[in-house]
Order: structure tokens, then sequence, then C-alpha cells
């Protein structure tokens, strides 16, 4: 349409830019550390497998959605696996959803707590954050495409302030270049669940795309291999200016080694508070997202005409988790179960959902 | 109560003893031509009832004209009692009276004598008697003009436009003629939206010289202009302009139903109907453009969007507006395109620090003041100890001054706004510095906060971004620059959700779906460049005509 009158609908190139942006968040940032533990210097090569292979769940995702045009997992679950399974996948569905809002929360208070503030109560930090994401998720579809599109804009300044670490690259640090360690590295693959969060809401948002002359396997492909590209090359940047062995012992490697960064002569300090600001607005989008994908899938599923009523309901459930999730300990629990339930939906579930939904077509053309 | 004296018949001898026969003949004569003159008498004032009941008076009619040009008379001055200003002048057209009902002041007086008052006592013997009404209005009233107009509440509009009324006996219809004439002001140079190589003429108050000058830009018949008259009491005329051919299908027609569905007792601004014309009043942006410059008119018409002009405004509104629309002049398209491009994403870093900027200076000063190179951060530190106030009490003092002044400068004369310019310059700059109310980095900061603000080519945009500087400031207080930043994006997500006509208030701005539109939003492509007009606006004809070659 000629205006902007269509509101509920985006094209495919859109539905990439909102798949892209919903991948990086700042928790990417703790992760980084327990990823090279096991990857070492190999953290680039780790992140190449683990775009490949995450890009493979969204394309098996994007697979369902052509067996089911125009419907929302919600929808045709029960008719797929019935009634009772379906619940029981809908509500992992949420689950994974839900965890990606706590994480990202969880990621980004902590990281404007340690690095901004000194006193400032993480929970204070938590509750406004997810009002504002609130806010937005209680627009309509074209209003959270418009903030998507311009709240992406800071991905690319991210990415410019993150660039100034090759000021202190050493490539002695990436050193030795083949791995002997491939166990390791595949171990570091599947903490990439950090890396790649947020591309299950697909399952939500296929039927909001219009179909046209480009798929949306190549649109969010592109949007994966710019990621995996961010990656690779943000990998072997920080390898280089702070090592693998800082990497690992440090929390907040990215940080880290953007604090070691000074331009002399120029005015500009402490870039690494600068673009801890910048991480608000690009995971903000990835919280944003995964919300308001709750809220239409349940819409969906229970048959409501609106997806706002289902908003507030989470509230209080995530607030108490991220609140909840405030000792070393309780964080590791946390970040092992979001990405065993990453992995298991995205790797066993959605797989078996594929074959059901290709073995009953299959069924129905034979008849 | 008196009770009424009983007929009882008589010998005429006992009523009249002593009168002789003549006598009483004489007597009964007068007796019978007095009942004979009542009769008539009686009969007289059965003709007025029934000349006055004859057509009963439509709905929300006063009165009704009659052939009688002295009740007409008194029912059009029944109806403009007490008003001192009304000039009634009675003639002679041949054999009928004639009455001129008239606004002094209002009206062209030797305009009425030429083409009314001369035409009908002039061409007309005093025996001869008029026709009907169409030979009147057709063969002898000569002004350019004429409208008949048989109910009596247009009849008295008319006369309070300044239309004469004439009102002749034995018509029962009355003549409006053109003949107003009022003092206006000379179209003039735009006060407040000059610019350095466009046109300079404006919009003035009177409505018809507003549509002249629009005309005068395009000779395009599907230019249409319609007029309504809106305010009950004020029957203020508005018009409506768009080009047919080109407008949003459905615009013009949900505008046109707006206008007519207000229900008002008055019109005296433009922002009277405004109001009346969006959705969400509470939102500080203003979603209607108010220029007075002609060309922007023009401009916004044929990139398909619609126009309405109040009589009494010196001001057009154009509509659907888009927030770039706001951050364009008229400059941006006389300059080069690479100037204007980079004098655009000027205004946009400049809206950004009218609203951000003091709260940026209290989150660094409250909560992050590691974040600055440490001289500067140690300089801030050193003036910051001279003054007894918290950072966000020190802002609020200096933005409450900043506003004050600008509330004044506004307001007086522009004479003396000069002189109190100066006054507030030095009261700020020195005095409050001096006296340790606030320090100097914090007058630098909100000086530049206040030209950014000026700097937006829409005074009702800059307005707005005043508006949203508080709770910036606020957000800063609590939160330092987490704070800013969530209000930031509150901010993006609450102008995503506006919408003026179901288009987005942001326009195309980063929407890739328009990217076509990009050409002439945040920078400005040379003209050649710009073939088609922008799909944001659901024009008909997206082509501009000429630039296809």
């Amino acid at each position: 349409m000629a205006n902007l009158e269509a509101k509920g609908k985006m094209s495919p190139w859109q539905l990439g830019i909102v798949i892209t942006s919903a991948l990086l968040t700042a928790r990417l940032l703790p992760a980084t550390t327990y990823i090279v533990i096991s990857s070492e210097q190999f953290l680039w090569l780790s992140s190449a497998l683990a775009g490949l292979l995450f890009y493979s769940a969204a394309y098996l995702i994007i697979l369902l959605g052509q067996q089911f045009p125009n419907e929302t997992i919600g929808e045709y679950l029960p008719r797929l696996v019935g009634k009772k399974f379906g619940a029981v996948v809908f509500l992992i569905f949420i689950t994974v959803q839900l965890i990606n809002i706590i994480n990202c929360l969880i990621a980004i208070t902590t990281l404007y707590s340690i690095f901004l503030f000194d006193q400032t109560p993480r929970a204070v930090l938590i509750i406004v954050l997810l009002l504002a994401v609130i806010y937005c998720t209680m627009q309509e579809w074209g209003t959270i495409l418009r903030v998507i599109q311009i709240l992406v804009l800071a991905l690319p300044m991210l990415y410019g302030f993150y660039s100034l670490i090759w000021i202190n690259f050493e490539t002695l640090n990436l050193l030795p270049l083949w791995p002997d360690n491939f166990s390791g590295i595949l171990q570091g693959v599947a903490y990439h669940t950090e890396y790649y969060p947020g591309y299950e809401s697909l399952l939500v948002l296929l039927p909001l795309a219009a179909r046209g002359k480009v798929s949306f396997a190549r649109t969010v492909g592109w949007g994966f291999l710019l990621v995996t590209i961010m990656y690779i090359i943000g990998g072997i940047v920080l390898i280089g200016a702070i090592s693998a062995k800082t990497v690992s012992n440090v929390s907040y490697p990215v940080v880290f080694a953007m604090k070691s960064v000074e331009i002399p002569g120029t005015f500009i300090e402490r870039l690494e508070d600068h673009m801890v600001t910048l991480f608000l607005p690009v995971t903000y989008i990835s919280m944003m997202l995964s919300y308001y994908v709750i809220g239409e899938g349940c819409r969906k599923y229970l048959n409501y005409n609106d997806h706002r009523p289902f908003i507030p309901l989470f509230l209080p459930l995530i607030f108490f988790v991220c609140a909840f999730t405030n000792t070393p300990d309780r964080l590791e629990v946390l970040r092992n179960f979001s990405m065993f339930i990453g992995l298991f939906f995205s790797f066993v579930i959605i797989p078996l959902l594929l074959i059901l939904a290709w073995r009953k077509k299959g069924n129905i053309e034979q008849c | 109560m008196n009770k009424l004296p009983r007929f009882k018949f008589f010998k005429l001898s006992a009523v009249q003893p002593n009168s002789s026969l003549s006598e009483t003949r004489q007597k009964l004569a007068e007796f019978q031509k007095q009942v004979q003159q009542s009769k008539a008498i009686e009969s007289a004032i059965n003709n007025v009832v029934k000349d006055l009941h004859k057509v009963p008076a439509q709905d929300e009619q006063p009165f009704i004209f009659t052939n009688n040009i002295e009740i007409n008379e008194q029912l059009v001055r029944s109806a403009l009692s007490r008003c001192d200003d009304i000039t009634y002048r009675q003639f002679r057209a041949g054999k009928a009276k004639a009455l001129l009902v008239y606004l002094s002041g209002l009206t062209d007086t030797n305009k009425l004598e030429t083409t009314v008052i001369e035409s009908l006592t002039g061409r007309l013997n005093s025996n001869e008697t008029l026709g009907n009404i169409n030979e009147i209005t057709n063969l002898l009233i000569t002004a350019a003009n004429v409208t008949v107009v048989p109910k009596p509440k247009e009849a008295i509009a008319n006369i309070l436009k300044g239309n004469p009324l004439l009102l002749i006996d034995g018509i029962s219809d009355a003549v409006s003629i053109d003949a107003a004439k009022y003092e206006k002001r000379q179209i003039s140079k735009a006060e407040n939206e000059d610019a350095a190589k466009g046109p300079h003429d404006s919009f003035n108050e009177t409505l018809s010289d507003n549509i002249a000058l629009v005309r005068r830009r395009t000779k395009d018949p599907d230019l249409k202009v319609e007029i309504f008259e809106i305010g009950v009491r004020t029957q203020t005329s508005v018009a409506l302009l768009y080009v047919e051919d080109i407008v949003k299908p459905a615009l013009a027609d949900k505008i046109r139903s707006q206008l007519l569905s207000i229900r008002i007792d008055k019109v005296i601004l433009s922002a009277n109907i405004e109001e009346f014309l969006i959705d969400q009043i509470w939102n500080p942006f203003p979603q209607v453009l108010v220029t007075e410059r002609p060309d922007k008119i023009v401009a916004g018409l044929y990139e398909g969007r619609v126009s309405i002009i109040v009589d009494n405004s010196p001001t057009a509104m154009l509509l659907p507006i888009t927030l770039q629309d706001l951050m364009q002049s008229v400059d941006d398209y006389t300059g080069r395109p690479a100037v204007a491009s980079l004098i655009r994403f000027t205004r946009y870093i400049a809206a950004f620090i009218a609203v951000f900027l003091p709260a940026i200076y209290v989150s660094i000063v409250s909560y992050h003041p590691g974040i600055l190179p440490s001289g500067l951060s140690f300089y801030i530190a050193e003036l910051r100890a001279r003054t007894p106030f918290p950072s966000l009490l020190e802002a609020f003092l200096m933005e409450g001054l900043l506003e004050i002044f600008q509330e004044a400068i506004v307001r007086l004369p522009q004479k003396l706004s000069a002189a109190a310019g100066v006054v507030g310059a030095l009261v700020i700059g020195t005095t409050v510095v001096e006296a340790g109310l606030a320090n100097a980095l914090l007058v630098v900061v909100i000086a530049l906060t206040g030209l950014s603000a000026f700097s937006m080519p829409s005074y009702p945009f800059g307005m707005a971004l005043r508006f949203f500087r508080i709770p910036a400031l606020l957000a800063a207080s609590i939160l330092g620059l987490y704070g800013i930043s969530v209000f930031f994006i509150v901010m993006i997500v609450f102008l995503c959700s506006l919408r003026t006509y179901d288009e987005s208030y942001l326009g195309d701005l980063f929407d890739i779906t328009l990217i076509e539109d990009w050409k002439d939003g945040l920078l400005r492509f040379p003209a050649k460049f710009l073939t088609l007009r922008p799909k944001r606006l659901g024009a008909k004809d997206r082509t501009k005509i000429g630039s296809e070659n």
C-alpha cells in the first residue's frame, strides 16, 4: 500500500531487520567469558559455527511456518500435536521468550549498575526498563516495527565504538592459528544461545510478514550472516586486543577491552561508558520483541482480539525472577536452564513439529 | 369588573324624546358612518394579520418577509434591535418605497450610491412602477454581485457581513448586494517565517486575499477551494483547499466532514478549528503545520495534502504532516542541496540538544562525572563547589529563568523586547553566576538549549521540545544516563505511535518501505532526483509533472 495505513504487515526485508536486531543483546557480554573458557582464542570459529547452527534452527522455523502460512504456533499446535501436547509446547515457547526477556534485563541492568552506578538498587533499574518495554509492547505492530527500525541504528553506532578496540590489536594473541581443542570449540557453540537469542519469534512473526519476491529464508539469512560476521570480527579483535586468557578471567571482557582503549590527543575518554549506553536500545529491541511475541502468541492461542491484555500479566513474574536472580549461583542456574531450554526447543521440538507437519501434509495429499 | 351594557330595544321617541326627526336621521347617519369606518379598520387589521400568517416562518427563521415594506422594516429592526451601527436608508424607486439596510463601516457607501440608489432613482420616473424581482436585479441594479435572499436569517447574516440589504415595497424578497468593504492589513513580509531567498509575501487576515495568494501561484483548475461557514454565532468563513487529482482519496472528504461537524459558537482563531481536527489533543507535538507562507501551502497541496484557511487568521493550516515537515524550511529549497542536507541534519541534532542537553548535564554532574575527561571533570567540580544548590535545582532555576525571559520577550513590543533581551542576557550571563546561584557551565548549557529550540523552523515544535525538557531533567536526576536513555526510548515509542490521518507522524524517517521518500526527508536531494511525490502521503498521481524527462 502506498501509505502507512497498512500497519499490521511488514515486508520480508523488514522481517530480516527485526530478527537481526533481536539477535544482538547485552546477553553476549557476560557470555563471552565462559565461551572463551571453552573455545579459547577460537571464539571467532565458535561464533561462526554457532551462526550456522542457529540459522539452521531459524530455517527450520521458516519451513514450519511455510506449512502453516498465516498462522502462528499457537494456532496450529493443537491441530498438529493435540490440545494437551500443544499446550505444553506452547508453554515451552512462552518460557523461551520469557527467559530471553529475563536474561536481557539481568544483563543490561547488571551492566549499568556495575559501570554507571554504584548505589542504585538493580530492582529499580529493572522495573523502569520493564515498564518502558511494556509501554512499547502495548502499541500496535506498526508502531513496534517503526521503533525497531529507529532503535536498530544504535547497532552500527555500537559496533563503531567497539571497533576502536582494533587500536590495541596484537596478532600474537591469536596464535596458534590451528585449533587443537575441537570439543572445546563445539562446547562454546552451545553457549552461543546467548549470542543468538530471539529468532524463535519467527514462529509468531511470520504471519505478520507479507510474502513477496524475496523469501523469508533469504532475508533472515542475511541478518544471521551480518550478525555472524560482526561476531567473528568482534571475536578476533577481542582476543587480539586482550588475549583469550584475560577474556576468560574477567566478567565483562568486551567492556574491559574497551576500557583499555585510549585515543591520545582527543577529548573522548572512558569509551566503555558510551558503549554501555548504546547497549540499552539494542537490548531493548530484543526484550520488546519477545514480549510482543508472548502477547501476540497468547492472543492467537486463546483467540482474543487484542494482545494487550496479556502484556501486564507477565510483569510480576519477570520482575520477580529478575530480582531473585541476584547471586552468581542463581545466575549460573538460570544460564544453564536457558541454554538447555533454548537448545531443546530449537533442535528437538521444532524438528519434531516439522516432521509431524510434513507427515500430516503427506497423508492429506495421499488421501 | 365592569359589566358590559346589555342591548335593549326601545322606541326612538323614548330614547330621544326631545329630538326632531331630522336630527335623529343625522345622528343615525353619523353612527352608520362610524360603523363603516370600524369595519374598514377591522379589514385592514385582518389583512395585516393575513400577510403575517400567509406563509408560516420556516424553522430557524426569525420571521418572514412580507409585501409591505414598513412591516419588513419593523421586522428587520426588531431582529437587529440595539445595533446602532446599522443604517436604514429610505428612498423612492419609481412609485414604490425602497429601503437599504447596511452596516456602517463595513459597507462601501460610494459603491452603494452608484450601483443601487442612482440606478433605481435615476432610471425610473416617480410614477413608474417596478417589475418583478428579476427585472430589478438583472436590469436595474448595476452592482457586480447581487443575490436574492428570501430567507431573513440569510439576509441578516449578509447585512452583518457588510453586504447591504435592499427591500422594496410590494416585493416579498430581499436583495443582498455585494458591497462589503472593510479596513484590512496589507499583504506584508512574513514575520515569523522569513526566508533568505524565497518569496516574502505572507498571508493577512482576509480570507479572499489569502486564497488569492494561493491562486496566484498556480493556474491549476484542479485546485479546489470550498468555503464553509463555521461557528454558530460568528459564522466565520473557512476555506478547504486541495488539488483534486492529487490528494489522497477520501482525505479531503474526511476533513470536509470533520469541518462540517464542528459545532461551536465562535471561531476567532485558526487554532479553534485545529483542535477539532486532531485526535490526540493532549499531545504536545503539533500535528498540523501552521504557516504564514503561501508558497509552503502550494508546495504542500502539490504533495497531496489539504489546506485550511480561516478568515481573520494570518496563517493557513496544512495537513496531514509528519515530523520532517516541521524540520524543513523554505531556505532548504533555495540553497544548495548538499548544504541544505547538512542544515537539516543539524536541526535534528539541535532538536536532541533542545530536549536532552540539560538532562545530560545533570546526569553527568550528579551520577557520572567519571565519563568526562579528568581535567574537565575537576574543572566542573570546582565550578559546582561555588554554588549551593544541587544540580537539579540549579538546572530548574536556570530553566525557569530562561522560560520567563522567553515569555517576556515574546509578549513585549519589539523595541522593548530587544532591551529585555539585553537585560536577560546580563542577568543570566553575569549576575546569576556572580551571585553563586548557578555555575557558568550551566549557563552555557541552558543558553545552547534555548538556542537549539529557537532554531526549529516550526515555533510550535520548538515549544513541544521545551515541554519535554522537564521530564527529561527529572529522568536524569533520578537515574542518570540510564534514565535519559529510557526516556529517549519512550519518546521514540511515543512519536512512533502518533498518527495524523492514518499516517505515521514520523513519516518516512528510517522506514525502509518508504525508502524512495528519503530523498527529501532527513536529506535534500537535488530537484532532478525528486521525480515522484512522497509515497507516505498516498497521492493519487505520484508523478511530478515535467520531471519525468
